[in-house]
């Protein structure tokens, strides 16, 4: 049973969570129980299969790696920098193993290392190492990390939280606000109904799965413009949908976890677009990835110019976010595709800067600009849902199979 | 202290503007944003010997010249 996928899902977690609904409002965590939650909701989800024994080593694999490294920063104050480099290299590689099976070995793609998940989890642990090492993290107690690992409503596909937040939440006594929170939580899960099993659903079976085999089958700018739509208003209620799932019931479990959309089609420019889509995705990008980079450039002062020094961290930001994706042509294209846009949203800004170009704002240039984006993030969507491949590979061989959405 | 730590300002973002009001949002005025934080971050790190790991500039504790002014006032007596 995968998490959030069925009407009976949110029946039998609804009904494991009343006793700590009533906990806390009378004031007691039950941190005992909540472990307890998770451990029976995990067990189920993954339950018959190997993933199992991969989710739970993989737990132990990391917790001995974060352990280790916390020692060496803080108890022995050493802080060399290859010694950092290759710590987060061993916290990836579970991750590049499960993401390079399938382009090794075809006929099995599965690793069983690999789980459901595994990349969110990648991201928090990365988080926790890399702030260790910047002296953010001082102490990285087993069972918090464990239970900020493991944490159930976001264990399949985030949003990604940061170890600093969720430790303040973790270790307060009570909830603060809880009644609000709950609140909060109940209309998240309904509007993730909404969002996922009516709009997506919908959009789904009446729509794209048609319209992507036509596509497939006869390629050319209306089809495809027709399956770049559905593909993308179908990707963004689903998704949403399920990150108001698990927001929702954070909320409810006490803890107010960070959103993951806010709005993103109103998105005035691409940046703005980066700031409403998948946020704890590109927030952790930008912070772990980008900033870090430029910094690093900058302080070794490998080059002094400015636009070069932030170009060459976008190519690096979405060349590795589209490679996280997968190992597949259409995702690092998609990562490179969006890099392009930054790049040149930049040139255009730095264009309108040095020509002192006023532009009015006023509904029209609102609306050509939310437009415009609308429609360069749409033809992104078109790459990375991989439908183009399809094409390509149906007018290859016609015996190549066809997409099922 | 607060006026070199401004002085360092001017310099990244190329513009004395900010002085007008000390407790504008830089990054909504559009005078600061990643890329210029990270330089004002690197040359603040080198002009007071301080070490400011990026995603400890959590963006609203760090968007105002008051606030980074602050930080930096903080980060130098921790260091004493």
């Amino acid at each position: 049973m995968q998490p959030y996928s069925t009407p009976f899902y949110f029946i039998v977690l609804g009904l494991a969570l009343i006793p700590l609904i009533v906990s806390i409002s009378l004031g007691k965590k039950m941190l005992w129980y909540q472990v307890l939650v998770t451990i029976i909701f995990l067990g189920w989800s993954f339950s018959g299969s190997v993933t199992l024994w991969a989710l739970l080593g993989y737990g132990v694999y990391q917790s001995v790696l974060v352990k280790a490294y916390e020692y060496y920063r803080v108890k022995r104050a050493s802080n060399n920098t290859w010694v950092f480099y290759a710590t987060v290299l061993l916290a990836i590689l579970p991750l590049v193993i499960v993401k390079v099976t399938p382009t090794v070995d075809p006929s099995r793609p599965n690793s069983i290392i690999g789980f459901l998940g595994i990349s969110y989890l990648t991201f928090k642990v990365l988080n926790v190492v890399i702030e260790l090492r910047d002296d953010l993290i001082h102490q990285v107690p087993l069972r918090q990390f464990i239970y900020f690992l493991y944490f159930l409503p976001t264990i399949s596909s985030g949003p990604i939280d940061r170890y600093r937040r969720f430790e303040k939440e973790y270790q307060n006594r009570t909830v603060e606000n809880y009644p609000t929170l709950l609140g909060h939580g109940i209309f998240q899960i309904f509007l993730g109904f909404l969002y996922k099993f009516i709009i997506g659903h919908l959009i789904v079976t009446y729509i794209l799965h048609n319209v992507a085999i036509t596509a497939t089958v006869n390629p050319n700018f209306l089809t495809m413009v027709e399956a770049m739509y559905s593909y993308g208003l179908y990707l963004f209620f689903d998704f949403a949908g399920y990150s108001l799932f698990a927001i929702g019931v954070s909320n409810i479990m006490g803890y107010d976890i960070p959103i993951n959309f806010v709005r993103p089609f109103a998105a005035k420019n691409i940046k703005d677009f980066w700031n409403r889509w998948h946020i704890t995705l590109s927030f952790w990008f930008r912070d772990f990835v980008y900033m870090r980079l430029v910094k690093t450039i900058m302080v070794k002062r490998w080059s002094k110019n400015r636009i070069l020094i932030s170009n060459v961290s976008y190519f690096a930001l979405f060349g590795l976010m589209g490679l996280w994706h997968g190992l597949t042509w259409y995702y690092i294209v998609y990562g490179l595709y969006h890099a392009v846009l930054m790049v040149s949203y930049d040139a255009w800004l730095r264009y309108k800067r040095r020509h002192h170009l006023k532009i009015a704002d006023n509904w029209l240039t609102k609306g050509l600009s939310i437009a415009l984006t609308f429609n360069a993030v749409f033809i992104g969507f078109l790459i990375f849902s991989g439908i183009p491949n399809f094409a390509i590979l149906h007018s290859i061989n016609p015996s190549n199979p066809l997409p099922n959405f | 202290m607060r006026n070199e730590v401004f002085d360092v300002l001017e310099e990244v973002i190329e513009t004395d503007e900010f002085r007008d009001d000390l407790d504008a949002d830089l990054f909504e005025e559009t005078l600061l944003d990643s890329l210029t934080a990270i330089a004002l971050i690197v040359e603040l790190e080198d002009r007071f010997k301080v070490s400011l790991p990026p995603s400890e500039m959590e963006r609203d504790e760090w968007n105002t010249a008051n606030k980074i002014a602050d930080r930096i006032q903080e980060k130098v007596n921790e260091k004493a």
